[in-house]
Formats: structure tokens, C-alpha cells, sequence
């Protein structure tokens, strides 16, 4: 990736749940308008913004993502969305991709969090009940004869 | 891993239907959200509504030549941009089964809105206009049907309009009464979805008695909730040979009819039979196309577009563009201003699809004959909720 060496653009570091740090340019933590509101807020003019629900796993990852979108234009739309495919692509099993969505939804970033949440949209789409109760844990809290009548209810989705 | 609940909700409103119902079952919280959260729906259409997937997708009814018994007349589906699943059949739940010459049901498909489409079924069809049609509520991606309160009167000649009161958020259907013979008879009832329950309205406040024309199109076209008839002088007998020459519409919200003239330069200009014009929606604004034959021994066809652009002033009605004569006619309006044509010759299985600019673009091959016009279609989860009445009895 290439980074503009305009050596007047401003720099943020951005602070990981586990300590670690990532300089970026302020243009690109921006693309986050939680970061953007306490960098107008003047919460960063010292040291570092700490995000203490991201992990720096998940963040190099947001960053990735909020860098390609700030040095995109419009009419690059074609070339970006093969990006994010291979971008999700990347982080493909849906643990990754879930806590990539809680790292978006904190950050508000709308972008990646209705990019993460069509690619988990897809990946289930095809999936049994019992199926998405195991890929987030859920628990199944119907009775037995209250499941047997949901099912009966909605019998032709099941086939 | 948890997912917090305003997550799971983003990632859902984007699954199709037929998923959603289907996790209805996995435990109580997401059954909740998908069939009991009206903001959920509107969240979930409003997606649907704006995904390139399934936003320009048209419900239809096709018709098979094959008449042995069991074989039934079907719905079908079009997407838009994916050829392979072109009049990808749908179930039909009111189950109309060809028996040959015995077979009298016909069903209408009065209009849709947000993916619900309101189903007429007559159990003749040579008497159409002469009984009191089964009425229905259908939404076909989760596959409920809802029969409404049937509307009782002394048949004389009725039309009905589907739509919607933005006001009140319910749907609506009018029913329209017009003696064929008694010009001073005539009447008009409006259905209301939250009561289920038919109301005469007022002949005056309404505007009705003042309507000089009679309502000719049986699937009226619905514009902003409302529905937009094509209409003939009231003193012509309703016979083929009588041209439409305005647009009556009535509004849900203030329960009044509307009268749009069709503009003088398309008068007269097409066929003089009343399947001449064709009305429907270009990008939002009400639109026609007057289709003429190019001479009487031949069946190649003339297409003129005209686009009213300022809703209600007669004098902002434009002509768009022409086609060339061509052996089809124009059936329906697309929802991003296409045209649709339909070959004459039967045997062609196909609809021609024409750009907003005026030139044939694709064909489109079909699976089944088309027997109806397109009704804009989007995936929605009202009437998940609904519990025939039967079945609640018994609980």
C-alpha cells in the first residue's frame, strides 16, 4: 500500500485493547466517526487515543480497511469492491468476522459494518437453526412442544 | 461468542425470506424480533427495497398450454440480470387447477404494494363482473394468505383498487360501483385491513358524483399508495370500442377521486380499443404508452410513451419517445423506467425489454407464457404474524 509522503499530514495513534500502538494518518482514523468526534472534541491532542473494546488484532485489520477507503475515490467504485471482497475474504470464518463487526459498531464505521454484516448475512443464509445457535452460542430457549409448533408453522422454509 | 441484539438485527435485515422464517426457530428472542417487530419489517424492506438483488424483481402469472387435469396456472418470478432464474415459478396458493373445459376460476392480481399483492379470485370467468370475488392478501416470500372480509352488494358493474393509507398504515381496497345501465346508480366502499370491515363513502365529499368517466382497467397501477385507473366517457356503453381519454385515481388518506386527462394529441391517435393504452409508473411519475396499429391488415404496432411530470397538471404531459412498429405490444412499465413488450406470436416465449431512452435493449426468455402484467415485487416478512382464525380457535 502506498502511503503519501506529505510529511505535513497530520498523525493520530490509536491505542489497542492490549496495548498496542498504530500511527496513522488523521484523514484515515477519521473514516471512524467515533474517532472523529473525540479528535474534535480535542481528546487527542496528547499522546494516544486508547480503544479499550478492540483488540490490535482487530484493529490493524480496521485500519486496513479505513486506509483503502480514504485514499479511494468514487470512480474506483469497481476496484474497491473487489478489495473488500478480498478483504472479508481474508478474515473468513465468522468468529473473525464478528468481532470485526463489534470493532466497526464501536468505531462507527458504516462502511465495514454493512460489508461484515452482509458477508455473516450470506454465510448463514443457508444454514439450519441448529447450525447459527452454534456459531454464536445461542441458547435454544423454546420448550419442546414449543419448537415443535414453530416448526409446523414454518414448515415449507425448512425444505 | 455473544452477538449484542442491534448486531444481529443488522445481519438479519439483509437475509432473504425464506431464511428469516426459518430462524424464527432458533430461540425466542430472534423469533420476537422476525415475525412480531413491525420496525424490524420496515428495516428488512427498506433493505430489500434497495438491494440490486432482489429490487428489480416482478411477479406475474404464466399460463401453460398443457390443459391435461392437475396441471396448474402458476405464478412466476422475474429477476432482473439473472437469466437463468427468469420465471422462476412460485407457488401458488390458491391452487387454480386447470380442468379443461370445466375450469371457470380466474383469479386477478389487483396490485402490490411493498410485497404484498391483493388477489382477486372469481369463481366464473365468463361472469366476471356479475359476482363478488374472493379477496386475499398474499405475500409470496413467506408464502401467508390472509382471506379478507368479502364485499356483499347487489351486483351492477364494479372495479376494485388496491393501495395503502400512509396516514393510518394499513391497506386498503376500493371497491367502485357503476350501473352499466342507470347512470344515477353507482356507489363507492372502502375496505380498511386494521378493521376488516367494508365503509360506504360519501358520493360528494368524495368527489365520486362529479367523476364523468367510467374505470376501465381491471389491475389498476398504483402510485404513491394510490390507485390510477384508465377511464372512458361514462355515456359510452362499455364496449371495446371506446378509448380512454383520462386517468381517475383515488387517494386513501383523504378518501377523494382525482381525474387526469389524457392528453388531446394521444387521443384518437391509438387504436380506438380500449387495450390500446396501457397506464403505469415511469421512475415515480404516471405514465402511458398508446399503442397503434400501423395499418389494419398488419399487426405491427406503434409505441408512443407519455409522462405526465407534474403529478395532476394535464398540461405537463410529454411525449417521451416513439418505437418503431414492431410485431408486440407494450404490457408493462419496469420500475426503473423500461418498458416491457410482449411478442404476439404465442409460441415465443419471451418479453422484450426496452430502455428509458427508447431502445430495445435484451430479450428476455421465459420458462411459461405471461397471462398477466408485472407487479413490482420486493421480498417482505408482513403477515408473519398472521394466524388464520381457525387454527387460533383451536388453541
Amino acid at each position: 500500500m502506498s502511503i503519501t509522503t506529505e510529511n505535513n499530514e497530520k498523525m493520530i495513534t490509536l491505542m489497542s485493547s492490549d496495548g498496542e500502538e498504530f500511527v496513522v494518518e488523521e484523514a484515515v482514523a477519521a473514516q471512524s466517526q467515533t474517532i472523529k468526534h473525540l479528535i474534535e472534541d480535542g481528546c487527542s491532542t496528547e499522546g494516544s487515543i486508547p480503544l479499550p473494546n478492540v483488540t490490535g488484532r482487530v484493529l490493524s485489520e480496521v485500519i486496513q480497511y479505513c486506509k483503502k477507503h480514504s485514499s479511494s475515490d468514487d470512480k474506483e467504485e469497481k476496484e474497491l469492491e473487489a478489495w473488500d471482497a478480498e478483504f472479508v475474504k481474508a478474515a473468513d470464518d465468522h468468529v473473525a468476522l464478528t468481532d470485526l463487526m463489534m470493532a466497526a459498531n464501536f468505531l462507527d464505521i458504516k462502511g465495514l459494518l454493512d460489508l461484515v454484516a452482509q458477508t455473516l448475512a450470506n454465510m448463514i443464509t443457508g444454514k439450519s437453526p441448529e447450525e447459527v445457535r452454534r456459531m454464536w452460542n445461542i441458547k435454544n430457549d423454546f420448550t419442546p412442544e414449543e419448537a415443535e409448533k414453530v416448526r409446523k408453522e414454518n414448515q415449507w422454509a425448512f425444505e | 461468542m455473544a452477538m449484542p441484539q442491534d448486531l444481529v438485527e443488522d445481519i438479519l435485515s439483509v437475509l432473504p425470506a425464506n431464511s428469516l422464517v426459518r430462524f424464527t426457530s432458533v430461540c425466542k428472542s430472534w423469533r420476537r424480533l422476525i415475525r412480531d417487530d413491525p420496525a424490524f419489517k420496515a428495516l428488512q424492506a427498506s433493505k430489500a427495497a434497495a438491494s440490486p438483488a432482489t429490487r428489480c424483481s416482478y411477479l406475474f402469472k404464466t399460463w401453460t398450454w398443457d390443459s391435461s387435469p392437475g396441471t396448474r396456472r402458476r405464478f412466476s418470478m422475474l429477476y432482473n440480470g439473472t437469466p437463468v432464474t427468469v420465471g422462476k415459478p412460485v407457488f401458488n396458493p390458491f391452487a387454480v387447477v386447470v380442468g379443461g373445459a370445466r375450469e371457470r376460476r380466474m383469479f386477478v392480481m389487483l396490485g402490490s404494494h411493498d410485497g404484498i399483492v391483493c388477489i382477486l379470485v372469481y369463481s366464473d370467468c365468463n361472469h366476471a363482473s356479475a359476482q363478488n370475488p374472493y379477496i386475499y392478501l398474499w405475500n409470496p416470500s413467506i408464502n401467508k394468505v390472509k382471506p379478507l372480509q368479502r364485499f356483499w352488494c347487489s351486483r351492477l358493474y364494479d372495479l376494485f383498487g388496491f393501495g395503502f393509507s400512509k396516514q393510518n398504515k394499513e391497506y386498503r381496497i376500493v371497491s367502485l360501483i357503476d350501473d352499466y345501465f342507470n347512470l344515477h346508480r353507482r356507489a363507492a366502499y372502502v375496505y380498511s385491513s386494521k378493521a376488516d370491515s367494508w365503509n360506504q363513502i360519501d358520493m360528494v365529499s368524495s368527489g365520486w358524483n362529479r367523476i364523468e368517466f367510467r374505470c376501465i382497467t381491471m389491475q389498476p397501477t398504483i402510485l404513491d399508495g394510490a390507485p390510477h385507473w384508465l377511464a372512458v366517457d361514462r355515456t359510452q356503453n362499455l364496449q371495446f370500442s371506446s378509448e380512454a381519454k383520462s386517468i381517475i385515481s383515488f387517494d386513501f388518506d383523504t378518501e377523494r377521486f382525482g381525474c387526469i386527462a389524457l392528453p388531446a394529441a394521444a387521443v384518437g391517435r391509438g387504436g380506438n380499443h380500449h387495450y390500446s393504452k396501457v397506464l403505469g409508473t415511469f421512475k415515480g411519475s404516471l405514465a402511458f404508452v398508446n399503442c397503434s396499429q400501423h395499418n389494419r391488415r398488419s399487426m405491427l404496432t406503434g409505441h408512443d410513451v407519455w409522462v405526465l411530470r407534474e403529478y395532476g397538471v394535464e398540461s405537463s404531459w410529454i411525449k417521451l419517445f416513439s418505437l418503431e412498429p414492431t410485431l408486440a405490444k407494450a404490457v408493462s412499465f419496469g420500475i426503473s423506467g423500461e418498458l416491457f413488450l410482449l411478442p404476439f406470436d404465442d409460441e415465443r416465449k419471451e418479453l422484450i425489454e426496452v430502455s428509458d431512452k427508447g431502445k430495445i435493449t435484451r430479450t428476455l426468455q421465459l420458462k411459461d407464457m405471461i397471462d398477466s402484467p408485472l407487479l413490482p415485487y420486493t421480498e417482505s416478512l408482513v403477515l408473519l404474524d398472521y394466524v388464520p382464525r381457525t387454527r387460533r380457535r383451536g388453541n
